[in-house]
């Protein structure tokens, strides 16, 4: 092997592989279900960011309409018990739920990474303790866990985000503390060492870049699961106070209604389960390419 | 000699450890960082309690004790089955629980065994089933499965079975019938993790060499998939059983609100509510400690399903390794392609 391929080379991928190869295994997983789902995801985002352009009802306030309206083309979802558009609800919604599950998942990268990259690196006793902690988090069963946090924090959307990402650091601490110990072994760092780096010089530029690709597709990954457990926590009721939209919290309030109208408890449903199930998707087809 | 009592030690020490932990890590959340209990609840005026009354209270709960030792009052407790008292209705909380928990267990129970079922059906009809349209509509169930909603799940399956339907009355049912619907909410999900990691190893085990020996000598494929393909898949299978009990937990709370059942998941989540930390801390503490029994149990049965796990035995000396190297690499992958974490990093990169 030559210098340049010792350099050149993805550190622990082993062989140096040429790009086109990627490039067209990349695009082979693109499969028609990826597409749908990155769809989806577009208009879950773009709900979250301009919901007026889906929809001229107000979330909040249901006027004059009548309510437990049937859903008819000018209320797609029906109406709720105060006349209220359960599909603008949703819309709205969407900022709520996504919100909070950015926060969550960058709860667990930040944390779980940190912890991570620092075991990984250090080793020796400093790992043994980091570890350990990470042993007793995953001990904890994670809604346990969630709702020891929420309890302590307090109600609310970013509290219970918070709570959930703390769930998710575990997971984020093993996967980077396994890259780094890999790439903490290889040629590169060491050589990075010897030519005079810090610690922390070596580890913000060789180790954390080097590791990061797993952990992001991890996040994306983690990005459904976390719409799942803080939309629970809504439906318990530790998250967003009424009347504002939350996904978990329309499906509760549907819940009253559920043998009149089941349209307020059914169609918010598969809406969020569409989201979770579109970002699975995206997050493995990441995870594919990036492993 | 199946057991290697070192080894067997060695797990147990580290049990002990991460529930000492676990215990420590609740006691700072849920009983040292809110401070001091008594004081919020009687203080209110509205009870029309002296400062001295209060302060016996206090005295004869041992909220007036140092930090250290309503840690050592409070480990003390609940390791002689005293988890302390309720601060909303002032029971005592081993009597709540151990009420509460029959109805939970047998929740938890006939979910799992459903889940198992019905992950071991559609694993079985996805490897082996008829067509090939079918296999693959059948690959894609887990991801699905994992991607519902539980307290949605919950709402629909009433919805269906009990309001258009009518199969399970809604009003006052029998113990059994009002077991179904729960049962089939904590099943659905449950069943998502294990379903995945069997269709892996069924696969994995198909394409092996010693199959197609089988194959080749002429024995059927149902021969096979009973003596050799089920024999081989059951390893990874054990083991995520042991990670899907954080999912039973998640389900028994979810399942036990919608269904409106009294149980510890109905406790716990009454206990969020109300701000009751002394219940809340009780129920982390067991479900901790079931979680880390569950996996000491499924560590130390797999040199007695899989003989080449036991130290000793035959040439290859596998140790304590869980599952050989494909198995372990494809069942880390599923696991976390269905949010699971599988690691097994502890004993071959850690030393």
């Amino acid at each position: 092997m030559s210098l340049i391929d010792t350099f050149a080379r993805t550190p622990g991928t082993g062989t140096p592989r040429p790009a086109s190869k990627r490039r067209s295994r990349t695009r082979a997983s693109l499969g028609p279900a990826t597409i749908l789902s990155g769809l989806v995801l577009l208009i879950a985002v773009l709900w979250a960011l301009f919901p007026g352009l889906f929809t001229h009802h107000d979330p909040n306030d249901g006027g004059t309409t009548p309510a437990l309206l049937a859903p008819s083309l000018d209320h797609w979802f029906g109406t709720d018990q105060t006349g209220r558009d359960a599909f603008t609800r949703v819309v709205y919604g969407a900022s709520q739920s996504l919100l909070a599950a950015l926060v969550a998942v960058g709860v667990g990268l930040v944390v779980g990474t940190a912890i991570g990259l620092i075991a990984g690196t250090r080793r020796g006793w400093l790992d043994d303790v980091l570890m350990r902690f990470i042993d007793v988090l995953l001990s904890i069963p994670a809604i346990l866990l969630s709702l020891s946090i929420v309890i302590v924090l307090g109600f609310g959307t970013i509290n219970a985000a918070i709570a959930v990402g703390v769930t998710a650091i575990a997971q984020f601490a093993r996967l980077s503390r396994s890259e780094a110990v890999r790439i903490n072994t290889s040629d590169f760092v060491a050589a990075a060492y010897g030519s005079g780096g810090t610690f922390f010089s070596v580890l913000f530029r060789h180790i954390l870049p080097n590791s990061i690709s797993p952990v992001l597709s991890l996040a994306v990954l983690q990005i459904g699961s976390a719409i799942l457990q803080i939309s629970t926590l809504g439906f318990l009721g530790y998250g967003t106070p009424p009347p504002t939209p939350e996904w978990g919290l329309i499906i509760a309030e549907g819940r009253n209604f559920v043998a009149t109208a089941w349209w307020l408890t059914v169609l918010p449903g598969f809406v969020v389960m569409a989201i979770v199930l579109a970002t699975h998707q995206i997050g493995n087809t990441l995870r594919k390419a990036t492993s | 000699m199946i057991l290697d009592v070192r080894y067997l030690f060695l797990r147990l020490g580290q049990a002990v450890l991460v529930l000492l932990l676990a215990f420590t890590a609740a006691f700072i959340l849920l009983s040292l960082i809110p401070g001091d209990g008594v004081t919020a609840r009687f203080a209110d005026p509205a009870l029309g309690l002296s400062a001295d009354q209060i302060a016996t209270i206090r005295s004869e709960t041992g909220a007036d004790e140092s930090w250290v030792s309503r840690y050592f009052l409070s480990l003390g407790g609940f390791l002689t089955g005293n988890f302390g008292f309720s601060v909303q209705t002032g029971a005592a909380v081993s009597t709540i629980i151990t009420a509460a928990l029959p109805s939970t267990a047998i929740l938890a129970l006939s979910g799992f065994v459903s889940a198992l079922v019905l992950a071991v059906i559609i694993a079985v009809l996805a490897t082996y089933g008829p067509f090939r349209w079918l296999r693959k509509i059948l690959d894609s169930v887990p991801s699905l499965f994992i991607s519902i909603p539980v307290f949605w799940l919950g709402i629909l399956l009433i919805q269906i079975f009990s309001f258009q339907l009518g199969f399970v009355s809604v009003v006052s049912p029998s113990p059994a019938e009002a077991l179904v619907l729960p049962t089939l909410t904590v099943a659905v999900p449950l069943s998502a993790p294990i379903t995945q990691v069997l269709i892996r190893s069924i696969t994995d085990v198909k394409a092996s060499g010693f199959v197609k020996v089988t194959s080749a000598k002429g024995a059927s494929e149902l021969w096979i998939l009973v003596h050799s393909v089920a024999r081989n898949a059951i390893l990874p299978g054990l083991t995520i059983i042991g990670l899907v009990f954080g999912e039973l937990v998640a389900g028994a709370v979810v399942t036990e609100t919608v269904f409106g059942r009294n149980g510890i998941g109905q406790i716990t989540a009454q206990a969020v509510t109300h701000r009751d930390n002394p219940i809340l801390l009780a129920v982390v503490v067991i479900a901790t400690l079931t979680y880390v029994i569950i996996n000491l149990i499924v560590d130390l049965l797999y040199p007695v399903i899989d003989v080449r796990l036991r130290s000793g035995a035959g040439t290859t000396s596998a140790g304590k390794k869980p599952a050989d190297e494909p198995t372990r690499r494809a069942l880390t992958a599923t696991a976390a392609s269905v949010g699971v974490d599988l690691d097994w990093d502890e004993k071959d990169t850690h030393s």
